[in-house]
């Protein structure tokens, strides 16, 4: 009896390492945050290096922009990005803040291709990617 | 048969069982035409694996596809439908896009739908922003713009966002190839501007195209400390 007993403990021991192991989705034992990319700054990083003085773009639609955005924030997206950009020559041309672009969430790559084809197409200097995106800063918000 | 053995028995059969959703090719492709709105697609599924799989959900990476799924549930070996719709706005070029699907199975939670959207140029302008830097000689630079669509379409009139830069176009191969030459009239002060080339396209979209010209501070030069620490 207690053999078996200390068999069946053994075994869902063991498949329970094996879960820490190897699930996809194995929760941390341990708070950790993943590092921020060579173009990447969280809310946290905006707030401490720059005082939230950053001049905000938003790389979502249209539909998702008018719904709500950053305060100031402008629209420059992958549907519509020339013809944006035109509109946005006068802001750029006088801008000394950080720039940074922003789309939905962690998955939406969006934010990344526009910073690239922004500076692809003009000397942008001093430009990001902010990490988790619009919910990163509304989850920010949510608490001031 | 003894408590070990069957739960033996129960643990090997639980780990081994799963679903597992697949395409039968590597990627989706989507192949507008130049003139599209938007192009829609349905694509094949499979669940190649032995377990039921419920679908929770679809993200997309891009505001521009759309993906929805014909159920929620997929039994072992079962065919399944998808839909995607993408907008093709200004695109031009090869762009990879994925949607998504979140299941519930532990050994597929995230199942990545690869797309590729091709869609054809019509109109390739080269260098795309003409530079200087402030107190370069206002010297003359050159644009190219070619018309590589299946149409010829004509340079109709060109404008300038910026008083301080004088222009010119001349027609190289009719209705193909244009040169424009951009000219500032002083490079002491930063400049971010745009020509706006209005072409005979008949395509709304094509009507417009924009060559950007920029006048910028040059980048400071790194200090001595810094590149002797940089060298190997």
């Amino acid at each position: 009896m207690l053999r078996q007993a200390t068999f069946l403990i053994l075994l869902a021991a063991t498949a329970a390492w094996a879960t820490r192991e190897w699930h996809p989705r194995a929760p941390a034992l341990y708070l950790v945050e993943e590092p921020l990319r060579n173009d990447e700054v969280s809310m946290q990083v905006i707030q401490e290096r720059w005082q939230g003085k950053v001049l905000w773009i938003d790389a979502r639609i249209q539909e998702q922009y008018d719904a709500g955005h950053i305060p100031g924030a402008v629209l420059l997206n992958e549907q519509h990005f020339e013809e944006q950009l035109f509109g946005l020559l006068d802001t750029l041309q006088t801008n000394t803040k950080p720039i940074i672009v922003y789309c939905n969430a962690a998955k939406c790559d969006a934010s990344r291709k526009i910073l690239e084809r922004l500076k692809q197409t003009l000397p942008i200097e001093n430009a990001f990617v902010l990490k988790g995106g619009w919910n990163a800063w509304q989850q920010v918000a949510k608490k001031q | 048969m003894s408590a070990s053995r069957l739960a033996f028995l129960v643990f090997a059969f639980a780990a081994s069982v799963h679903a597992e959703l697949s395409l039968d090719v590597p990627a989706i492709e989507l192949k507008p035409k130049p003139e599209d709105e938007e192009v829609e697609t349905t694509f094949k599924f499979r669940n190649k694996g032995d377990k039921t799989v419920k679908i929770l959900g679809l993200e997309s990476a891009c505001s521009c596809l759309s993906a929805e799924l014909d159920k929620a549930e997929y039994k072992p070996g079962e065919v399944g439908t998808g839909h995607a719709s993408f907008k093709v706005s200004t695109f031009v070029g090869r762009h990879e896009k994925f949607v998504t699907v979140n299941t519930d199975d532990p050994r597929q939670p995230d199942w990545p739908i690869n797309f590729i959207l091709d869609v054809p140029a019509v109109v390739d302008i080269k260098p795309k922003n003409l530079q200087w830097s402030i107190g370069d000689a206002p010297a003359a630079k050159v644009c190219q713009v070619k018309f590589v669509g299946t149409e010829p379409m004509k340079i109709l009139k060109i404008t300038s966002t910026r008083e301080n830069v004088e222009f010119d176009w001349k027609e190289i191969k009719e209705g193909r190839e244009y040169l424009i030459t951009v000219k500032p009239k002083s490079t002491e002060e930063v400049t971010m501007g745009a020509l706006k080339i209005e072409t005979n396209s008949s395509i709304a979209k094509y009507r417009y195209q924009l060559a950007f010209f920029t006048i910028t501070r040059k980048p400071e030069p790194q200090p001595a400390a810094a590149t002797a620490a940089t060298k190997p």
